[in-house]
């Protein structure tokens, strides 16, 4: 047997009889099932509640019967997201972010029903899900295991005995990167292995995101795996080891990310909601609405069009250009202020990816929540294009009116075949190139913690070296 | 035991490795202090600005009222103009312990448009990415940061004697070492708590008046001390057996992990499970099928387009007075099946929590910063039925064509919530007892202790 | 009659179904040195950890100067100093520290001129206690060691092995100072296998084995050839 045959063996053997490692690796086990089952019956239920609302809703939108358009346009359509099968390995910002928008004529409405408003309890670190498992309680685990690997052996003088069998250092340190390295894959492979699964069964999936998912979190536990490995080949006795490694996993693991947000809402604070709708209200207060202030001028505007002198003589009608004009006007002041609130998002996202200098934690979120499709981005996107389907959706029954409402002004009724031509909203997911467009930096950082951990992994052996002489 | 305890902090002074843990624990402060401080400014702000609208609000309707000028084709739309603004009071130690002040709404403008369910819709611009990273406030250090802080200072506390071989001589020359025990623990549990402390008074210093703040700052600070206790009478009690030095901070650290992480993570699966709360889609949908049932026509939403004679304008808004009502019957059931589940989860969490010192902690915590989730649904569940009485109000005048007057005003009701602040003396009480018991344990082992057997 | 500082009555101690101390009798007073001479096993630690307390008794009792050890080990401690095989310091503290700090246990303050003195008696190396105990010698622990017994300024002495392990010059230094000692009147028990300091130090040598008091004798009235008999009857089972 190879010297790394026989190391990994034997530490596989004192672990497994170590009834304390076995113990906590059983837990973590535990609420790794729990999770995914969890996961899966919220996603399954999620999506059978959504598809069974929105088949109720569009019975009650197509039998709205006769009526206005602009009636029609005020009662309006609601886009869904879906939460897809990614969710099901990491929820992301699913319970924070909201899930519903109301796609209604004049407003841009913000996405509603977090489902953290229906929950009373908010755990002090993460939301419970096989990522979290992953991200927080994995890492603490190969430290309890890896804290022992070197110093262990250095304190009960079996390394003096290894190193002077003659096995030399390399092999030695190789050894034991590849036991605890061995661990770790067994326990988190399986915990990944069954969210796959999972995740695979609960919908339609992207075999490739999922590859990426799973080479993301490999990526990340190698980085773990290396770092206590090399802490242990540093530290003076195994209870010290244990120590560093855990102050080390709590500021990398529990308080840069939430320090992230933290300096990310003093450096780019979103304004106040209150704010945010009175300056939206003000600004199209500014502008000169066609049914108001600016009356005179888009009529005069509309005849000079149509070559009438009487609005009574437009062949349109003139209540729907107004309400049509209105649109474009409330359009432009919805752009340039959700456009500012996702820029502000985004800015949000750049200075915590600062936390990345102090740990690797949030890059791999990032990567997790995108290729899980519950990132941010794909939040913004279910909002832009609910945003596009409502400004279509508004023009198409303002033409309506246009058309067909000459004259009647708004006692036009449109015929209720026209709401069957509405189309439903369907979200399009991010295609993968989009996804990684939006996470290309983390995966290159990263990639830069590996080599820093595994430099740092090859320094610390060379101690050893040193020991070993 | 003072001279010891002055050594001991002399020594803990000179570690490298107790540096770097305090160093972590000042940069967490830092952080919390700050971001208590933005967040304090903003609620305070956003309240201010809530309470000018409010008064703005009253003047112009009280104006609108007072005005006899105003046709009565206009007045008859008087209670469609009515807006209250709804504003919750600040709780006093937000910066402190933000529970769920981040989350949850504290103020709303109620119109006769309003319903029970999109209440509080409109407010939800913050980063769901940064929410469900969390902050780092006050509370968060001292439930979560310092009691594996303490754990890492407790290292040396006695099993690392044992280990070195120091432990007989110790007790030859002391006697016992209970006195040694506690010299170890006073400077390290300073060296946490003194920090937190610190910055609590910063905060209080800094932070604007708010009733009733010291006295909660005050309990706060107990309720802190006393969770840290329970991990320092821990710790001893695992130090007073034989073990290693290894095996404690294993035990310490997987205890920890257990109270802090396992547990809430398992809980907040249970309470979500034992009550799931009905779908947010589906109360959509149920309040739309209503409206469209109900209504026909576009003047639900501009009464003052669809005429401009007065018995038309009338028509028109008990069309839409009966149009909401109908939405509020359908969707009353759902609405109500929303506040049994939410009132069921919190009565699960609140049971499950006493499983957790950790849970314990944080819930008292919060209960004295008045950021509860009991406090937050307190905030709604008055709101809903502030409104309720508001729009029957409103309504009254819709269904018997009277055209609202400035006496009228006096009747109009009067949004006076305060929150119910309950003292979490049980968890207090707990925590108390917790540590007392642990300690006296440990002691007592220390005192008897034997080495040789 | 020199008061008695060390007593044991009938000290039995068993581990599990090992007698590791059968019915001891011993009575060591003011100024008198007893060393316990046997194998490993024999029962000399066993002894000295009944007497500090670190374990308690089957049946029997041990007593330090007449108050009994299990009813309170604390009030028995205060009594006595204590020098371990192996002197066990906090590496990272100096040599002055570590002395400051078990007095400090002991209740005590340390009075400089004092240590110096008793330093200086031990020949501990000029300037070494304000080095990090670290990177003493074992001669420099065991010399610490007993220098922080004797800042107690205890009743009696526990000593066990002190000197195994030690160069002869260092043993030297120790033993003088042990001789200084109990000629100042302090009670000194000492453990050990080595029967040539033995008959150097001791007022009475016991003869231990398997648990047992063979015999008390007085190193005076020993020969050269007397003492190799001793030391092939009892010592040869040393590795036992």
């Amino acid at each position: 047997m190879s010297i790394t045959g026989a190391i990994v063996a034997k530490d596989w053997t004192e672990l497994r009889r170590d009834r304390r490692v076995v113990i906590m690796a059983l837990m973590v086990l535990a609420l790794a099932a729990t999770a995914i089952l969890t996961s899966t019956v919220r996603v399954a239920s999620y999506e059978a509640d959504r598809a069974a609302t929105l088949e109720v809703d569009r019975g009650t939108w197509e039998n709205q019967g006769a009526r206005n358009p602009h009636a029609a346009a005020h009662f309006a359509k609601w886009a869904f997201k879906p939460l897809t099968m990614g969710a099901v390995l990491d929820p992301g910002i699913a319970s924070y972010s909201g899930s519903a928008v109301w796609m209604e004529a004049h407003n841009q409405n913000p996405a509603v029903a977090r489902p953290i408003d229906d929950q009373t309890i908010i755990l002090p670190s993460g939301e419970f899900s096989i990522a979290w498992v992953l991200q927080v309680l994995m890492p603490l685990l190969i430290a309890v295991i890896a804290a022992g690997a070197v110093a262990r052996e250095r304190e009960r003088g079996t390394l003096k005995l290894i190193l002077a069998s003659g096995s030399g250092a390399g092999a030695f340190v190789r050894g034991k990167l590849a036991s605890v390295g061995v661990v770790t894959a067994v326990l988190a492979g399986s915990v990944i292995m069954v969210g796959m699964v999972a995740a695979a069964s609960a919908g339609p999936a992207n075999p490739l995101m999922l590859a990426l998912w799973l080479i993301a979190y490999a990526a990340f536990l190698a980085i773990i795996v290396l770092g206590a490995v090399a802490v242990s080949l540093r530290a003076r006795s195994s209870g010290q080891a244990l120590l560093v490694l855990a102050g080390l996993w709590l500021f990398a693991v529990v308080l840069v990310p939430r320090a992230g947000a933290a300096v990310a809402e003093i450096a780019a604070p979103v304004p106040s909601s209150e704010q945010f709708w009175a300056d939206i209200a003000a600004a199209k207060a500014a502008q000169p609405s066609p049914f108001s202030t600016g009356r005179e001028a888009f009529a005069a505007e509309v005849m000079a069009q149509y070559g009438v002198t009487r609005l009574e003589d437009l062949p349109v009608s003139f209540g729907g250009l107004q309400l049509e004009e209105d649109e474009r006007i409330g359009n432009a002041v919805y752009d340039e202020h959700f456009g500012a609130l996702f820029a502000l998002y985004d800015r949000q996202r750049a200075v915590m990816r600062w936390g990345n200098l102090l740990s690797p934690l949030p890059a791999l979120q990032n990567l997790s929540m995108a290729l899980a499709g519950t990132d941010m981005p794909q939040q913004i996107a279910f909002q832009r294009q609910a945003e596009t389907h409502r400004r279509s959706m508004v023009t198409q029954l303002n033409s309506d009116m246009i058309e067909h409402g000459a004259g009647a002004g708004f006692d036009y009724q449109a015929h209720e075949d026209l709401w069957a031509e509405v189309e439903d909203f369907a979200f399009a997911p991010p295609s993968l190139g989009e996804v990684l467009a939006s996470v290309w930096a983390d995966a290159l950082i990263l990639l830069a913690w590996l080599a820093g951990a595994t430099v740092f992994a090859l320094r610390s052996s060379r101690r050893l070296l040193a020991e070993g002489a | 035991m003072l001279r010891l305890a002055v050594m001991e902090w002399r020594t803990q002074l000179r570690d490298r490795a107790v540096l770097a843990l305090l160093a972590v624990l000042a940069g967490a402060l830092v952080l919390a202090a700050a971001n208590g401080r933005v967040l304090i400014a903003a609620q305070s702000e956003a309240r201010a600005a809530a309470i000018t609208a409010k008064a703005e609000a009253d003047t112009q309707f009280a104006e609108r009222l007072a005005n006899a000028d105003l046709p009565p084709e206009d007045a008859i739309l008087s209670p469609y103009r009515m807006r209250q603004v709804l504003v919750a009071p600040l709780p006093p130690l937000v910066d402190v312990s933000a529970g769920r002040a981040a989350l949850d709404p504290f103020s709303t403008t109620l119109s006769m448009r309003a319903r029970a369910d999109t209440l509080f819709q409109r407010r939800s611009l913050d980063n769901p990415e940064l929410l469900v990273r969390g902050g780092v406030d006050l509370g968060f250090v001292a439930v979560v940061l310092a009691p594996l802080l303490l754990i890492g200072l407790l290292y040396g506390l006695f099993a690392a004697d044992r280990d070195s071989g120091t432990a007989p001589l110790i007790m030859a020359q002391a006697g016992s070492p209970v006195a040694l025990v506690l010299a170890r623990m006073i400077p390290r549990f300073v060296l946490i708590f003194g920090p937190i402390a610190l910055t609590l008074g910063v905060l209080l210093m800094t932070g604007p008046e708010v009733p009733g703040r010291g006295q909660a700052a005050a309990l706060w600070l107990v309720t802190a001390a006393l969770y840290l206790a329970v991990w320092m009478a821990l710790a001893a009690w695992v130090h007073s057996r034989d073990v290693s030095a290894e095996s404690a901070a294993f035990a310490l650290v997987a205890a920890w992990a257990l109270f802090t992480l396992v547990l809430p993570a398992a809980f907040a699966a249970i309470v979500q499970a034992s009550n799931p709360p009905p779908s947010r889609f589906e109360q959509i949908a149920a309040a739309r099928a209503a409206e469209v049932a109900s209504t026909e026509n576009y003047e639900n939403d501009h009464p003052d387009l669809a005429s401009s004679e007065f018995q038309g304008r009338l028509a028109s808004i008990r069309k839409t007075w009966a149009v909401a009502q109908a939405i509020e019957v359908a969707g009353a059931p759902l609405n109500a099946r929303f506040a049994e589940r939410l009132a069921g989860q919190q009565r699960v969490a609140e049971a499950l929590a006493w499983l957790s010192p950790a849970l314990i902690a944080k819930g008292a915590l919060e209960q004295i910063a008045g950021t509860d989730a009991a406090t937050a649904q307190g905030f709604r569940a008055a709101s809903e039925a502030h409104l309720s009485a508001f729009r029957s109000f409103g309504g009254g005048f819709v269904e018997r064509g009277a055209i609202m007057q400035t006496g009228d005003l006096a009747q109009m009701p009067r949004f006076d919530w305060e929150p119910s602040r309950h003292m979490p003396w049980p968890s207090l009480a707990l925590l108390a007892l917790l540590a007392g018991a642990l300690m006296t344990s440990a002691l007592r082992r220390f005192g008897k202790l034997t080495l040789a057997d | 009659m020199p008061a008695t500082r060390l007593e044991a009555r009938a000290l039995t101690k068993r581990f599990g179904g090992n007698l590791a101390l059968d019915n001891l009798d011993l009575a060591v007073g003011e100024g008198e040195t007893v060393c316990l001479l046997g194998a490993n096993g024999a029962g000399k630690t066993t002894t000295i950890n009944l007497f500090l307390g670190f374990t308690e008794p089957t049946s029997g009792a041990a007593l330090v100067d007449g108050t009994e050890v299990a009813r309170d080990p604390a009030a028995a401690r205060r009594s006595l100093g204590y020098v371990a095989e192996m002197v066990a310091l906090y590496p990272a503290l100096t040599g002055a520290e570590n002395l400051e700090f078990f007095a400090q246990l002991a209740g005590q303050k340390v009075d400089t001129a004092e240590r110096d003195a008793i330093l200086a008696r031990l020949r501990f190396p000029d300037g070494a206690i304000e080095r990090a105990a670290g990177s003493y010698s074992k001669g420099m622990r065991q010399k610490l060691g007993l220098a922080i017994a004797l800042m107690k300024h205890a009743k009696a002495i526990l000593l066990d092995e002190p000197l195994s392990g030690l160069d002869p010059a260092a043993a030297n230094d120790l033993v003088s100072v042990l001789r200084e000692t109990a000629a100042g009147g302090t009670a000194l028990l000492i453990s050990t296998h080595d029967i040539f300091r033995a008959k150097d130090v001791a007022t009475r040598i016991g003869i231990m084995r398997h648990g047992k008091l063979l015999e008390m004798i007085d190193p005076a009235a020993l020969s050269a050839s007397e003492l190799e008999a001793i030391y092939l009857t009892h010592m040869t089972e040393r590795a036992a």
